[in-house]
C-alpha cells in the first residue's frame, strides 16, 4: 500500500545529489528512505518538498505535515503497511 | 565519323547536366532539411512554457553544432562505410576525400543532405525533454546519439546507400523506409522515451489525482510557423531522397503534401468530435507533422489517395497516441515528439505494406509487413535500449535534472543559477520535527 496523494499537499521531493544532479522522488520514496539518511538530507538543505503546482513548500511546513500524517499512520497501525 | 564524334560529346554533356542536376537538387534538399532544425527551434520554443524558451532555443543550437562535428568524424564512416557484416560501417570516419571507389558520385553533397538528417533525429530528444534536462547531460546524449546509435542503426537500413554493394542487414531483408520514419523519427523518438521515463515529469504536471494539469504553450502563432517551416522542410526530406533530380520527385512532395494536410484535418476533427477539444491546437500541429512523418517511409511508392489515407490515420494515431502517453503512461512530452516522431512513424512503416502496390513491394504483402515490423522491433530496441542504458548512466554520474529553481524560472546554459534562500528554519526546529517523523 503506497501513501495517498490527498494525505498531505507535497507531489514530489527534490533531493541534491550535486550542483548539477537532482533527482525527484514520491514522498513515498522519501519516507522509505532510513532515518539516518532523512535526517542528514534535511539538515544538509538538500531536499525540497514540491507541491502539487509545482511549488516549493515551507520546509517546517513540509515537515509538519509529514510529521502528523505518520502520527497518524501510526494511530491507524497501518504505518509499516504503508511504507512497505 | 565526325557525326560519331558529335554524338559522344553531347552525350557526354548530357550526362554531365544530369550529374549537376543531381548535385544541386540533393544540396537544395540538405539546405531544405537544414532549415527544418529552425522549423524544430520555432516549434519547441512555441509550445514550451515563456520562461524555458531561451534555453530551448539553445539547445537546437547544440544539436546542430554537435551533430555536425560528430557525425563528420565517426558517425558518417559507421553508417556509410564498408560495412562489417551488415552491422556498421568500418571506414570513412573523418573523410578528407570523397572519391573513394564505388563510393556515391554526390560525395560532399551525400554527406550534408545525411548530416541534416542527424540533426533531425538528435533535436526530437531535445525537444522532448525540454523544460527540466541539465546541459551536461543532454550535450552527452546528443554526442552518443550522433555517434553511436542513429548512424548504427542508419547502417541497417541504408548502409548500401554509398556503397551499393555493402550488406546492410535490414535492407537486405527487403526492409523499406525510403527516408526514415523509423531510421531518422522512431530512433529520435524512442531515445527521448527512454529518457522520459528516468527523468519523470515536469513539476506540477500532474494533481492529487493525477490527472494531467494544462502548461500553456508559449506561443501557438510561433509553434505554427515552426510547422510551417518543417512542412516545407519536409519538400526536401523526402524529395530528396531520391538522390537525383527527376519527374518522382514531384509526385513525392505531392504525397508529401497530401499526407500532411490529411492528418492535420484528420487530428483537428478528431479532437473536436471524440476528445471534446483538449489540446485541439497541438493536436492539429502534431498531427500534421504526424502525417508528414507517417509517410515519409514510402512516399515514392504511394498513389495521392494513399497518401491521404495515410495521413488521415496518422492524424488519428496521434491523437491518441498523445493521450495515451500523458495521460495513462504519465510520459510528459514536452513537445508531443513521441506520438508525432515514434507512434506515426511505426505507423508509417508498416503502411508501406498495407497501401503501397503490390508490384513495388520486395515481397508479397504479407511477408512485406513482417518484414516493416522486424525493423520497427529492432529500432525500438536498440535506440530505446541503448537510449536508456545512456541516460542511466548519466543519471548515475552526472545527473540528469535541473534543480527545482531552474524549472520554474528557467533553465541557464551558462552557470548554475543561485538558489532563492529558504525559510531558513533552525536546525533545532529540524532536527525535533525529524525525530518526531522516525
Amino acid at each position: 500500500m503506497k501513501i495517498s496523494n490527498n494525505e498531505t499537499n507535497i507531489a514530489q521531493v527534490a533531493i541534491k545529489n550535486s550542483e548539477t544532479d537532482y533527482q525527484i522522488i514520491t514522498l513515498h520514496e522519501f519516507l522509505k528512505k532510513g532515518s539516518a539518511e532523512r535526517t542528514s538530507l534535511v539538515l544538509g538543505k538538500k531536499v525540497e518538498f514540491i507541491d502539487f503546482g509545482g511549488n516549493k513548500i515551507n520546509l517546517l511546513e513540509a515537515l509538519k505535515s509529514i510529521t502528523d500524517l505518520i502520527k497518524k499512520l501510526r494511530a491507524e497501525g497501518t504505518l509499516v503497511e504503508s511504507l512497505s | 565519323m565526325q557525326q560519331l564524334e558529335n554524338e559522344a560529346t553531347t552525350h557526354s554533356l548530357i550526362s554531365s547536366l544530369d550529374f549537376s542536376l543531381d548535385a544541386l537538387w540533393v544540396l537544395i534538399a540538405a539546405a531544405l532539411v537544414f532549415l527544418m532544425q529552425a522549423g524544430f527551434k520555432s516549434l519547441e520554443v512555441g509550445m514550451v512554457r515563456r520562461h524555458q524558451v531561451a534555453a530551448v532555443a539553445m539547445k537546437n543550437m547544440v544539436d546542430w553544432t554537435v551533430g555536425s562535428i560528430i557525425f563528420f568524424v565517426v558517425g558518417f564512416g559507421l553508417m556509410f562505410g564498408h560495412s562489417l557484416g551488415g552491422f556498421m560501417g568500418s571506414d570513412l570516419f573523418l573523410p578528407s576525400s570523397w572519391g573513394a571507389e564505388g563510393g556515391h558520385p554526390l560525395g560532399p553533397v551525400f554527406f550534408m543532405f545525411q548530416l541534416a538528417f542527424v540533426g533531425t533525429a538528435i533535436t526530437i530528444v531535445s525537444g522532448s525533454m525540454s523544460e527540466r534536462t541539465g546541459f551536461i547531460p543532454y550535450l552527452t546524449a546528443s554526442v552518443i546519439i550522433a555517434l553511436v546509435i542513429y548512424p548504427v542503426f542508419g547502417h541497417w537500413v541504408w548502409g548500401n546507400l554509398f556503397f551499393e554493394d555493402n550488406s546492410a542487414w535490414l535492407a537486405d531483408l527487403g526492409f523499406i523506409d525510403f527516408s526514415g520514419s523509423t531510421v531518422v523519427h522512431s530512433v529520435g523518438a524512442w531515445v527521448s522515451l527512454a529518457g522520459l521515463k528516468l527523468l519523470g515529469p515536469r513539476l506540477g504536471r500532474y494533481d492529487h489525482a493525477g490527472n494531467l494539469r494544462e502548461f500553456e504553450p508559449n506561443s501557438i502563432p510561433m509553434a505554427v510557423m515552426g510547422v510551417f517551416i518543417l512542412w516545407f522542410g519536409w519538400w526536401g526530406f523526402n524529395g530528396g531522397s531520391t538522390l537525383a533530380f527527376g519527374i518522382d520527385v514531384g509526385v513525392i512532395i505531392l504525397n508529401t503534401n497530401l499526407a500532411g494536410a490529411a492528418a492535420a484535418l484528420a487530428a483537428y476533427l478528431h479532437s473536436f468530435i471524440f476528445q471534446n477539444k483538449a489540446n485541439i491546437y497541438e493536436k492539429m500541429l502534431g498531427g500534421a507533422l504526424g502525417g508528414l512523418v507517417a509517410i515519409t517511409a514510402s512516399p515514392h511508392m504511394q498513389t495521392p489517395l494513399t497518401s491521404l489515407l495515410i495521413g488521415a490515420i496518422a492524424g488519428v494515431i496521434h491523437n491518441l497516441s498523445f493521450d495515451m502517453l500523458a495521460k495513462k503512461w504519465k510520459i510528459d512530452d514536452a513537445v508531443g515528439a513521441i506520438p508525432i516522431h515514434g507512434f506515426c512513424g511505426v505507423f508509417g512503416t508498416l503502411a508501406v505494406a498495407l497501401f503501397a502496390p503490390a508490384e513495388t513491394l520486395t515481397h508479397d504483402r504479407l511477408t512485406q509487413l513482417g518484414v516493416q515490423l522486424v525493423g520497427v522491433v529492432a529500432c525500438f530496441v536498440w535506440a530505446g535500449g541503448i537510449g536508456y542504458v545512456m541516460f542511466y548512466l548519466l543519471k548515475r554520474t552526472v545527473g540528469l535534472r535541473v534543480s527545482p529553481d531552474e524549472e520554474r524560472k528557467g533553465i541557464m546554459l551558462y552557470h548554475v543559477r543561485e538558489e532563492e534562500g529558504d525559510d531558513d528554519p533552525s536546525d533545532e526546529d529540524l532536527l525535533e520535527l525529524m525525530k518526531e517523523m522516525n
